[in-house]
């Protein structure tokens, strides 16, 4: 093992160890209990959300801060004049900490898993019907790319901290967080039931509602065509590959602070071309007809 | 570095500006194995040569060579830091940390990435220093002294051949400092410790040789009877004080201690390394005057 691995290793088990993130996890148990309680009285599609990653919300949340307090730890502690004359140097601290967002990964897999198994276990969690869908349609269960976009998205936010604080001046590293979470959560809160788009499968959290976006129903006639209401379950899939080269994206950006060789460049652009690519192919896919028979 | 090349550093018309202030000025020296003690008063610039030493600082210009290495270039640089212990001024330690946590966390920044074994140097260290029974108390809990002895317990790791330690007493009781020096000395052995203090009673206990730089400028480079030497014939003991004295204070015994001139009725005495440091450096501080 390297000295990036083995120093990921320690951050990421300081991180699965640190009392505030498993206190943060409350929050979100009421939050799913809830949504169960509560299922025979609402829609389901509530359930998809937290599945989604949206019960990563504040646990994520405080994984992120427990992130950037990791990074920021040693200038905080002045502890820079010694770890300067160390033979693995800041970059090397950089990697390690991108490595180390597998943690927050983890962590987000072993939440959004304890949900699932709590929320149901059975083929599909409820119902959904409202004004523009008059008949009762069954929600099916999200698929694994969809319940491994909280988890992702976790850990590409968490290397983009490893990024912001390596940039930015210490005061100043809260702000984006906290807006950062605003944002997200008020997408969540006014927007969950908005049909998404290109632009909202740019953000680590997207809800896959498609509201009459797809069209299809009874074959490719143009007659019998239907305006389709429902999740998707195969952008989250190209979701995933964004939120992955992303995350690789913001851990060079972190690196290239303090090494800047050839090789770092190229992976830059490399990991800043598949991100692109990547955007590109989750919104031709998100934008796809659906035609079903 | 050839093993039969015994200089450790070479340098050679190092200065080091910041801005328009000076705070290095042509100092020049060779350091092999054995303990070299700094000596300076605060700003003196000691701690910024240990810091050029231990690679944490480039020079402004002059040469530099530690380990045989130039640690103007990268690679020398690793190859420095691979044979190098550095206790910075600060003990600069993470408070949440355990003490076993942080010398673990540097001994893996020191390239020790095979657990097991890290982990036995991380205790051999810690025992060492005599930290065996706190290893698992977190940091922030622990006196200043304790926590000055894990940040030497970190320097320890790997058995560095080149130990750069900026005031390393700082905070330790009289029986931790007696630990220190045994521990220094056993260490020092084919190897090279330099190490800066305010503490005349440290250098002579410890050190092969004593290194006294003033305003950037080394005024005496020897041994620290060479340095006593220095005040030979120029320290009195009187019934009363001398205001004329470079330097006067009371002793314990009710008499009064004159370095400089002798005053009246003054008995000539033996001189120590602090009356030699005293004359040297022109007499107290400013700051320690008033």
């Amino acid at each position: 093992m390297n000295a990036e691995l083995a120093l990921a290793r320690v951050e990421g088990t300081r991180l699965l160890r640190n009392p505030l993130v498993w206190l943060a996890v409350i929050p979100s148990a009421l939050w799913v209990s809830e949504a169960k309680a509560g299922l025979d009285r609402r829609e389901a599609e509530d359930l998809v959300y937290l599945l989604n990653g949206y019960a990563l919300l504040l646990p994520g949340f405080a994984a992120v801060v427990v992130t950037t307090l990791a990074v920021l730890r040693s200038r905080v502690a002045h502890a820079d004049d010694l770890l300067d004359t160390l033979p693995v140097g800041r970059a090397q601290r950089s990697v390690a900490h991108g490595w180390s967002t597998a943690a927050s990964a983890l962590y987000g897999v072993i939440i959004i898993a304890a949900a699932y198994l709590f929320l149901w276990p059975s083929s599909a969690p409820g119902f959904f019907s409202d004004d523009s869908a008059p008949s009762i349609l069954e929600v099916s269960r999200p698929n694994v790319a969809q319940m491994l976009q909280g988890p992702i998205a976790l850990a590409a936010v968490a290397a983009g901290v490893v990024a912001l604080v390596r940039w930015v001046p210490t005061w100043l590293v809260a702000v984006p967080l906290f807006f950062l979470l605003f944002i997200q959560g008020l997408w969540f809160g006014i927007f969950n039931g908005e049909s998404t788009s290109w632009f909202t499968w740019l953000w680590p959290l997207s809800t896959g509602v498609v509201q009459d976006g797809w069209i299809g129903g009874c074959g490719e006639g143009e007659a019998c065509q239907m305006l389709l209401t429902g999740f998707d379950r195969t952008t989250p899939w190209w979701h995933l590959g964004y939120l992955l080269a992303l995350g690789v994206w913001f851990v060079t950006i972190a690196v290239l602070r303090h090494r800047r060789d050839r090789a770092v460049w190229t992976a830059f652009a490399v990991s800043l071309a598949a991100t692109i690519g990547f955007v590109l192919i989750q919104a031709a896919v998100y934008m796809r007809p659906l035609y079903t028979q | 570095m050839d093993t039969f090349d015994l200089t450790y550093v070479h340098v050679h018309q190092l200065i080091k500006s910041y801005g328009r202030q000076t705070a290095l000025d042509g100092v020049s020296l060779d350091l092999g194995p054995g303990i070299t003690g700094l000596l300076g008063r605060n700003g003196a610039g000691k701690t910024t040569l240990l810091r050029i030493l231990a690679t944490g600082l480039a020079s402004s210009s002059g040469v530099v060579r530690v380990l045989g290495e130039d640690p103007h270039d990268a690679a020398g640089r690793i190859a420095i830091r691979r044979q190098l212990g550095y206790v910075p001024q600060e003990s600069a330690l993470y408070e949440s940390f355990t003490p076993f946590d942080f010398v673990d966390y540097v001994a893996i920044l020191k390239e020790h990435t095979d657990r097991a074994d890290r982990h036995a140097e991380v205790r051999r260290v810690l025992d060492a220093v005599d930290l065996g029974d706190v290893t698992r108390k977190k940091i922030r809990k622990l006196s200043g002294g304790m926590k000055r002895r894990v940040s030497l317990a970190q320097a320890l790791l790997g058995d560095p051949r080149l130990l750069v330690l900026d005031e390393p007493t700082v905070g330790l009781d009289p029986e931790q400092r007696l630990r220190f020096r045994q521990l220094i000395s056993r260490h020092a052995d084919r190897r090279c410790v330099v190490l800066s203090t305010h503490m005349t009673e440290d250098v002579e206990a410890l050190c092969d040789r004593v290194i006294v730089i003033n305003e950037g400028v080394v005024r005496f480079d020897g041994t620290p009877v060479e340095l006593t030497d220095t005040a030979r014939g120029n320290v009195w003991i009187a019934d009363r004080p001398d205001p004329g004295a470079l330097v006067s204070w009371r002793t314990g015994e009710g008499r009064h201690r004159h370095i400089g001139s002798a005053p009246a009725d003054a008995e000539l005495v033996a001189p120590t390394l602090q009356d030699g440091y005293l004359l040297l450096s022109g007499g107290l501080s400013e700051e320690v005057a008033a």
